[in-house]
């Protein structure tokens, strides 16, 4: 089977800061990692890889520096990787995204199933699984918490509906399956397999002229209007006196704001 | 010069801390508290490729250096001082005799199952006559056709009670003394006469399991001589300088730790309507440490660029644990004092890593020896030879 396995680089959301006065994302000190629920997505075709044997290729699409998601997930067990670059990617968003990964799954032929993370920690829309089954037409399942191979061309995928309640769906290949945070935990990469990573020819990188797609396939279908900031943390409230008496009024402020 | 520490180290880095955090460091007060290793932990390392870091690949290993290995000794050194000892005492020493000293069958014949985890490492030097004077041990091995029969005792051997193989250092002719009358075994677990004896309690490291070794007429093969018969001072010598850098890099670790832990106290502990990071008291403990920890990071990571670049760095390694185990003991006790009465109390990990740091200035060569190899080292251009 071959899997295709999209990963992104994103900022990590622990780095970044939101400038209030200039009403936008604050970057500086900020840190690019693997989107974690990427790294679901992989576990899970690594675990599929391992049951019906086959190839794992992740799919990657940005500038240079998203090298470093390739072979990371190269170091964790993806047999090789497709980088998109070149300066017509940067910033793209949605559907541009789709189309462009579209190709790099057509490009690399014969692909029974590409999975995606649930969402991406920055933007968190989840849109990428319904918009690349789009553009393929192919079958999509969203939220997979487990995979299950089939012997007649079908995937067996269980999806967690609520905590301990979930729906087994079976699936046409090829198709697009995005796989649930709550899915296995991503293994760690192997220090052997690291030291390997960086081991010329498993990072193959492509520019979109090279995948026949021109400018206009990439036009924008979203824009940002502009960024709802959460409101500015209070101070809190300190409640003074003794201890019962403080007990009290603390219950009883958190039964006003029914939270208790 | 460039200082970047290449793209497959980094993410070596991001992996390892992510294990520590997510494995080992929900382990630390537990194994402190029982006074022992966490068995499953130890599996844990090995399955994940963390017990052959710097070894080469064609040997199971993780071919990432010594630059790897510093790596993996800050991250666990910061968040379990007794994990970062088990490691030390297997990879740091006790592979790395076999790894420096022995031939290609030996390395091919041990070091997989080493570092795969399969079998814990230990490194036999110390005996109660023979502790900083490593010349005087006086465990024998005398020559029975092709095997050797070892007698004696070891005693404060790391992992000594966890061990499947021992690397032990006997004297084989005690005419020549040092020089050429002291071999290197390897002793393997299961061998009639060999035994555990006393188990230490310490005062730190407690999550690290420290014995005695006996040795009664234990029969070792000849083709566990690690190289030449009458070799084996000279590769114990060697082996505890890459010990001692690992040992600096741990030491690293703590100490970042503890600048850490002390400036996210001292910003968010209010004394006076104000964080204690206003007091420039506090502010010079922290400017003190952070600078100390500075030095030390550079001196680590050039002494390991220098190992892997195949250059001489007894002296560095020597510097790297002598000031690398201050540092950490210096940043600990300032962390505590920051933290007051919290520091001090047992529901605070700074406590433990207080009593964890003191072993850096006694293992591997006290820091009165560091000084000693040195000054040794200092003085040789000026044709003094100095002695212990």
């Amino acid at each position: 089977m071959r899997i295709v396995v999209c990963m992104k680089q994103v900022y990590d959301p622990a780095t970044t800061r939101i400038s209030r006065s200039r009403e936008e994302f604050d970057l500086r000190g900020a840190v690019k990692i693997t989107n974690t629920p990427d790294k679901h997505a992989l576990e899970a075709a690594l675990r599929l890889r391992a049951a019906v044997g086959g190839e794992v290729i992740a799919l990657s699409l940005g500038d240079a520096e998203a090298d470093d998601v390739c072979r990371e997930a190269i170091a964790m067990g993806a047999d090789r990787a497709l980088l998109i670059s070149g300066p017509e990617v940067i910033g793209v968003t949605g559907r541009a995204v789709a189309r462009a990964l579209t190709a790099g799954v057509r490009y690399l032929d014969a692909v029974d199933l590409v999975l995606t993370g649930q969402v991406g920690l920055t933007d968190g829309t989840g849109s990428l699984a319904p918009r690349l089954a789009a553009e393929l037409g192919w079958e999509v399942c969203l939220d997979a918490v487990r995979l299950a191979p089939m012997t007649d061309g079908q995937i067996e995928v269980t999806v967690a509906c609520s905590p301990g309640v979930g729906e087994i769906v079976c699936l046409a290949l090829p198709a697009v399956i995005s796989v649930a945070t709550g899915s296995e935990r991503p293994r760690y990469a192997h220090p052997a397999r690291i030291a390997n990573a960086w081991a010329p020819g498993l990072v193959e990188v492509c520019s979109c002229t090279r995948l026949g797609l021109d400018a206009a396939a990439l036009t924008a279908d979203v824009e940002v209007g502009g960024l709802i900031l959460p409101p500015e943390r209070t101070r809190g409230q300190t409640i003074v006196g003794p201890t019962e008496t403080a007990a009290d009024e603390l219950v009883g402020l958190l039964r006003t704001k029914r939270i208790l | 010069m460039d200082f970047t520490i290449p793209k497959s180290h980094q993410l070596f880095r991001k992996m390892v801390r992510e294990f520590a955090t997510q494995e080992i460091a929900p382990r630390t007060r537990q194994v402190d508290r029982q006074g022992w290793p966490d068995m499953e932990l130890v599996h844990k390392l090995g399955e994940h490729g963390l017990l052959g870091i710097p070894f080469p690949q064609e040997y199971g290993g993780a071919g990432l250096g010594e630059l790897g290995y510093c790596i993996l000794m800050e991250e666990v050194g910061a968040v379990c001082t007794s994990t970062a000892a088990i490691i030390g005492a297997h990879i740091g020493i006790g592979v790395m005799a076999i790894y420096l000293g022995g031939n290609a069958e030996q390395k091919r014949r041990f070091l997989p199952d080493l570092c795969a985890g399969k079998k814990l490492a230990a490194f036999c030097l110390t005996e109660p006559n023979a502790g900083s004077d490593a010349a005087a041990i006086q465990t024998r091995a005398v020559r029975d056709g092709d095997r050797w029969i070892l007698s004696g005792s070891k005693i404060y051997i790391t992992n000594g009670p966890i061990a499947d193989v021992l690397t032990v250092l006997a004297v084989t002719d005690p005419a020549l003394g040092a020089r050429g009358g002291v071999t290197a075994f390897i002793v393997e677990k299961g061998m009639p006469g060999l035994s555990v004896g006393t188990i230490e309690h310490k005062l730190g490291i407690r999550g690290s399991a420290t014995s005695e070794i006996i040795l009664d007429e234990v029969a070792v093969p000849s083709a566990n001589v690690i190289g030449q018969v009458g070799a084996g001072f000279i590769t114990f010598m060697q082996t505890l300088d890459t010990g001692r850098l690992g040992l600096g890099a741990a030491c690293l670790g703590g100490a970042t730790t503890a600048l850490d832990m002390m400036c996210r106290y001292a910003a968010g502990r209010m004394q006076f309507g104000r964080p204690l990071a206003d007091k420039q008291a506090i502010q010079w403990l922290i400017a003190d440490t952070a600078t100390e920890i500075e030095a030390l990071r550079a001196l680590v990571y050039r002494t390991a660029w220098m190992v892997d670049t195949h250059q001489p760095f007894t002296r560095e390694a020597a510097i790297c644990k002598l000031f690398g185990s201050e540092v950490a003991s210096r940043a600990i006790n300032r962390a505590l004092q920051v933290h007051g009465a919290l520091g001090y109390s047992c529901a605070f990990p700074l406590e433990r890593m207080w009593r964890d740091a003191r072993i850096a200035e006694i293992f591997e060569g006290t820091n009165e020896i560091q000084r000693i190899v040195i000054a040794e080292q200092a003085m040789r251009p000026y044709g003094v030879r100095v002695r212990p």
